[in-house]
């Protein structure tokens, strides 16, 4: 990760985490002011709905006086009075009294609780009514119950009971919608009364309850009040009881629209704000990390141009400051390094013709012996009389021209050197190339008594080549081993096909080369040994050179040497004939 | 239980067909085995006819008065669009089936009259009178009374007492049991003799089993104030006001009524109709009436 | 029964007699409903079109109808019939049925034979009083006189009858006119007859029985049979009309009614039924006392701890009404037994037949009903079972 990187990422998170900060205490202030003004409009609500309990069963008390005080239930007791009842006869009654009094469930028991008649259940009767939930309550008096239905499920009402002769009449209105309704909800209020699994509504009518709400219940008929929010309201749980039963649970919702409005905007702000602090903070720091970032990248390039060879590189850095001081050094370290380059050239250079000029004076000083001693002779002859001469000129003539020749030689391979022509390609099969230098050499080879052995991976193996530098580079190679064998030994070729390319290594078994002679083997001019140029490697360098191949020896003083030549398989076409 | 089915068509057919499922009756019973009947009347067979019926039937039935093997078998005397129907169940666990075809039904009937008649009388609370032949056979809370022209036997006994005493009478040939709450007697009529022990044993009250509920006036199984006893097609007798005896026919209308001088202190079954005691709060005497239903009338 | 036939008949010579001049009066159309729904051939209709070789009388003996009577000839083992003469098919031929039609085989018992007969095993005619003028299946049927009955012709011209028709719709078409006879239920009889409505009430003819899938479990049958408070429905929903009982056949037409258990014992029940069974009891909306018979027995099978949801389809038991069709107990039990579409039971004695049938407890018979039909006032000498020939229809001033 950049400095840059890091610096930008440093100034956002401080600039968002202040942003949060404030954010947040802002949202738990405004939350808390709403919530205080939800419990209030919540608790008021509840007032509501206990007034509106004692009314409605103030109601449905004054419809069972009324129908308990009705004919009807007067000839009924009567009858239940009888020996043999007409039971047969009370089954409608209890309909007919509920129809003529509002009310939707009315039971007339005996005093034990037998249902007489049931107006909600007809078919009821004979069994104990189950909804006479408050013993100890009094005529006149309402009380929540429960109420069981025929399809199974109950309902919640208000219910009252009074007493004629020996029947009990209970009536009960249930608390549905309309109920609901008569509570009269305010704006952003909503009431939902669950009297059962599967019975829950509000003023509009029946309610489904999500999972959310059904946890609430359950949690609210343990607990006497419990607060939740579900969705964008706010609920309050109430377990409405009776003598420690619960009937059911009030569940009082104030909306929260108000208040998720009001968070929003504040989020909204708040995302703003940090938004534009972060964007302040990344162009500010943008402008500060460039300042601090240039020269270091200036002196990063100027370090990958040195290593790249490019010693002569220089970085341009304002002065001024810490990074113009490292600037000024880095720029005299790279030109102190060009002139300890130059002079280790030049000092190189001066060697090199120093070698050279000791090279050449051996070369020429060996054929100058003999034209030395010939003169000489030719001289003593001619101070000796003419047929001593003649025989000594003649003799003389021939080893002035043969070292006459000599030195042709000596200057023409110093002269092939300087001017070895550029390589004609074709396809060169390696063996037969290998096969025609060790022929040239057979005898040489055969006189120093050194065994020749060749290791061909496949003989098929052909690359682009100049047959003709390809042979004289391959014999330099012999010679060189010839030389290196005077004792005689073993030579040995062995070619390897690589990927795109062909590994030759030729190995001979002689005194090996000392590391420093290693290094300098390929030096023009230089050799170890008291006779030759010093050309031969430098010309086998150069062979390979311009077949874009390359030559490493590895040796070993005693341990014998291995020239390894790698040359491409194809050369550029551009380069072939 | 096997279930014996007659048909019987006209009255002097009753002998024949008395004996007929006597026969087979005893078909089911092993030799040490005594059958002990209980009969209730469904049909519109006139009382005196089932009465005639049943007592052929058990003089046709064999006796074996020393076995206590004793097989309840209950006789019904049913009806359908054929005829009489007979229907024996003998409870044994096993079910079989006996008929005796009938062909033609004695005269038309539909109303049937009730008629009292005084059979006892006695200060001494009265529990159940039972008359067979001649005799009259009076059970008390705590004397068994035996009369017979003017001769008169009495046996006391004694069972656990009981602040509203109950108790009912089996006469079944000499055979005499007497059930009580908390205690059961049986012996013999001639001589009389009774052995009583602790129990409440079970007898019949319209083909239904019961007993008497120990230390209560209660019997297990029926209201206080729910017995019954069924006659002729789906109608009973019962009391419908403290001293009044009615007639309800199927659909539990009144058909009939018969008013007695006290209000009733028992209700049994008997063979005509209802044994009925009362106590008659003028003389202070226990009596009982044999309520007698007439089927054969309108 | 005989003694009730005389009853009748003398209650009727009495109104003609006291009426001075009334005689039955031929002619006229009688409008008939009936909540009967299907093929005519399959209701009590039956028999005033189609025509069997034996008959079953009121007392439930078999008697000579198409076929005048019948011997056995014992040397080739067969009963033979012996055909009425003057019996006129539809298209005024007349019927002359082959040998083979009038002989059986003496395999079985003549008993046997006859109510198979008087099944229409044998031979079904096209002959009745009336004949067919006009049939949509389900919904009405028109019957016109057979002029040539060989009984005479009946009285009325015409007879519409409409089917498939609610006990309630009839009583408002009754109401408006549009029909002479209509059923009723038996718990609008007080009311009926409070409104001086001419009421016919028969004996029970009508068994409201308990009918269970093959899926349903045996102990769950058994609970349910014992947790069913059939008096306490008798006495109180249905007005004290009708029987309680546990036998498919009416008392006054078996005669053991009462050896077929109606207990009420709700611990026993309690103990039969297995842990958490439920049951699905259907119940029709279409019939109102029937559904409210069922929401009682939902209420009395909870009380044994089953489970108890009402639906109308997908049930695991159903109450329904089973006409009784015979005064002949095994006819009436093999009828039964086909309508509740289960394995005839062998031939055997009434009671071992019936008991064959109940065995299982799929069938839980709980009430026997009367038909009560209700009559305008000039609908004359209407019985049950229905013999609509003797109908006739008083001229109205």
């Amino acid at each position: 990760m950049t400095f840059r990187t890091k610096l930008l990422i440093v100034s956002s998170l401080t600039v968002a985490g202040a942003v949060t900060i404030v954010t947040g205490g802002v949202l738990v202030a405004a939350r808390q002011v709403f919530e205080r003004v939800d419990a209030e409009r919540q608790e008021a609500l509840l007032e509501q709905f206990k007034r509106e309990i004692k009314t409605q069963g103030a109601a449905v008390s004054a419809a069972v006086v009324r129908a308990a005080s009705s004919t009807l239930l007067t000839r009924m007791a009567a009858e239940a009075n009888q020996p043999e009842p007409d039971f047969a006869s009370f089954y409608t009654d209890a309909q007919v009294l509920a129809e003529n009094t509002g009310l939707e469930f009315l039971d007339i028991t005996r005093k034990d609780l037998m249902v007489l008649s049931s107006a909600h259940w007809p078919v009821r009767f004979g069994y104990k009514n189950d909804w006479r939930s408050c013993i100890e309550c009094k005529p006149n008096q309402a009380f929540l119950t429960k109420i069981p239905l025929p399809d199974g499920t109950t309902a919640m009402a208000l219910a009252a009971f009074q007493r004629q002769g020996d029947l009990i009449l209970l009536g009960a209105k249930r608390l549905d919608a309309a109920f609901m309704k008569a509570l009269g909800e305010a704006p952003g209020v909503r009431t939902l009364l669950w009297v059962g699994p599967q019975e829950c509504f509000s003023a509009g009518g029946p309610v489904a309850l999500s999972a959310e709400f059904q946890n609430l219940v359950v949690e609210a008929l343990r607990k006497p009040v419990v607060s939740r929010r579900i969705g964008n309201e706010a609920y309050l749980a109430v377990p409405l009881q009776q003598n420690g039963a619960v009937f059911g649970v009030l569940l009082v919702g104030t909306s929260l629209q108000q208040q998720i409005t009001l968070e929003r905007s504040i989020l909204k702000i708040g995302f703003w704000v940090a938004a534009g602090g972060i964007l302040l903070g990344v162009l500010l720091g943008w402008w500060a990390t460039e300042r601090v970032t240039r020269p270091v990248n200036e002196l990063a390039r100027g370090a990958r141009d040195v290593a790249a060879g490019n010693w002569s590189a220089k970085v341009n850095v304002p002065a001024g400051d810490e990074m113009g001081e490292l600037a000024d050094a880095f720029n005299r370290m790279t030109a102190e390094l060009v002139e300890r380059q130059n002079r280790a050239l030049q000092a190189e250079r001066v060697a090199a013709w120093r070698e050279l000029a000791r090279r050449l004076a051996h070369e020429l000083k060996n054929p100058l012996f003999p034209l030395q001693i010939t003169i000489e002779n030719m001289q003593r002859a001619r101070a000796a009389g003419a047929q001593e001469f003649d025989e000594t000129f003649q003799e003389g003539a021939r080893t002035l021209l043969d070292e006459v020749r000599n030195f042709k030689t000596i200057i023409g391979r110093f002269s092939d050197f300087s001017r070895m022509p550029p390589p004609q390609f074709e396809r060169v099969n390696i063996g037969d190339a290998i096969s025609d230098a060790v022929r040239l050499y057979e005898a040489q080879l055969s006189l120093n008594d050194i065994r020749v052995h060749a290791q061909v991976s496949c003989a098929a193996l052909t690359i682009d080549a100049d047959p003709d530098q390809l042979r004289r580079a391959l014999g330099n190679l012999i010679l060189n081993a010839i030389d290196a064998m005077p004792n005689g030994g073993s030579l040995t070729f062995s070619v390897v096909g690589l990927e795109h390319a062909v590994r030759i290594a030729v190995t001979d078994t002689g005194q090996g080369l000392t590391e420093e002679e290693g290094s300098r083997l390929f030096t023009p001019y230089y050799t170890t040994k008291q006779h030759g140029t010093g050309l031969g490697l430098a010309i086998v360098q150069g062979v390979v050179s311009d077949h874009q191949g390359t030559i490493i020896v590895e040796s070993g003083t005693g341990r014998g040497a291995t020239f390894i030549i790698e040359l491409p398989i194809t050369q550029r076409a551009a380069e072939r004939p | 239980m096997a279930l014996l089915l007659s048909g019987l068509a006209q009255a002097d057919q009753i002998e024949d067909a008395a004996n007929t499922l006597a026969k087979k009756i005893a078909g089911h019973l092993l030799s040490q085995e005594r059958a002990h009947l209980a009969v209730r009347n469904f049909s519109s067979l006139p009382a005196a006819d089932a009465m005639r019926a049943r007592a052929k039937l058990e003089n046709a039935l064999p006796k074996h008065s020393r076995t206590k093997n004793v097989v309840d078998v209950v006789l019904t005397f049913s009806e359908n669009a054929a005829g009489y129907l007979w229907v024996a169940e003998i409870h044994k666990g096993e079910v079989e089936m006996v008929a005796v075809p009938t062909h033609s039904i004695p005269a038309s009937l539909d109303r049937p009259l009730l008629t009292k008649r005084l059979v006892w009388e006695q200060s001494e609370p009265l529990l159940d009178v039972v008359q067979q032949g001649g005799r009259t056979v009076v059970l008390s809370n705590e004397r068994v009374a035996l009369i017979e022209a003017d001769k008169r036997s009495d046996l006391v006994i004694n069972v656990p007492r009981v602040r509203d005493p109950r108790g009912r009478l089996e006469v079944d040939g000499n055979t005499l049991i007497a059930y009580f709450p908390g205690a059961t007697c049986r012996g013999t009529e001639e001589p009389l003799h009774l052995d009583c022990d602790a129990s409440s044993a079970e007898f019949f009250l319209n083909g239904e089993k019961v007993r008497f509920m120990p230390g209560r006036n209660t019997i297990a199984g029926i209201r206080p104030g729910d017995e019954t006893a069924s006659v002729c097609q789906g109608k009973k007798l019962m009391a419908v006001k403290e001293n009044v005896i009615g007639l309800l026919g199927p659909n539990g209308d009144v058909r009939d009524t018969t008013e007695l001088p006290g209000p009733i202190t028992a209700l049994w079954p008997s063979y005509e109709g209802v044994m009925a005691v009362i106590r008659n709060p003028e003389t202070e005497q226990y009596a009982a009436y044999a309520i007698s239903v007439d089927c054969s009338s309108r | 029964m005989r003694y009730r036939l005389i009853a009748v008949a003398a209650s009727c010579l009495s109104a003609v007699l006291t009426a001075g001049v009334l005689r039955p009066r031929y002619g006229g159309m009688l409008r008939v409903e009936t909540s009967a729904t299907g093929e005519i051939g399959a209701t009590r209709f039956a028999g005033q079109i189609y025509e069997t070789l034996v008959r079953c009388d009121s007392h439930g003996e078999m008697k000579p109808w198409l076929a005048t009577g019948w011997i056995h000839n014992a040397s080739v083992g067969k009963w033979i019939f012996s055909a009425r003469k003057n019996v006129v098919l539809p298209h005024e031929t007349l019927w002359n049925p082959g040998e083979d039609t009038l002989t059986v085989p003496d395999t079985k018992p003549l008993d046997q034979i006859l109510v198979e007969a008087g099944l229409g095993d044998k031979v079904v005619v096209e002959s009745g009083p009336f004949r067919i003028l006009n049939q949509h299946v389900g919904e009405s049927v028109q019957l016109g006189a057979n002029e040539s009955y060989w009984g005479g012709r009946p009285f009325l011209d015409f007879v519409e009858i409409h089917m498939g028709r609610t006990r309630r719709d009839q009583l408002l078409d009754f109401e408006l006119g549009k029909a002479d006879v209509v059923e009723a239920e038996i718990t609008d009889i007080k009311a009926l007859k409070q409104a001086n409505v001419v009421l016919q009430v028969s004996k029970p003819l009508e068994t409201v029985a308990l009918v269970f899938e093959k899926q349903t479990s045996s102990l769950t049958r058994q609970a349910v049979a014992l947790s069913v408070d059939r008096l306490a429905m008798q006495r109180v929903m249905l007005d004290k009309q009708g029987e309680v009982s546990g036998a498919l056949l009416p008392q006054w037409i078996s005669g053991y009614a009462f050896l077929f258990s109606t207990a009420h014992d709700v611990s026993r029940a309690k103990a039969l039924a297995p842990a958490g069974s439920t049951l699905l009891l259907c119940e029709d909306d279409r019939d109102k006392v029937l559904r409210s018979l069922v929401d009682r027995i939902a209420v009395d099978v909870s009380q044994a701890g089953i489970n108890v949801r009402l639906a109308t389809s997908g049930c695991e038991a159903r109450l329904i009404r089973l006409p009784i069709s015979s005064v002949n107990p095994q006819q009436a039990l093999l009828a039964l037994a086909s309508k509740l579409q289960i394995a005839a039971p062998e031939w055997a004695s009434p009671y071992a037949m019936e008991s064959d049938l109940l065995r299982d407890g799929r069938v839980v018979p709980l009430f026997h009903l009367p038909i009560v039909y209700a009559l305008k006032p000039n609908v004359r000498n209407w019985s049950v079972p229905c013999n609509l020939a003797d109908v006739w229809l008083e001229e109205t001033r």
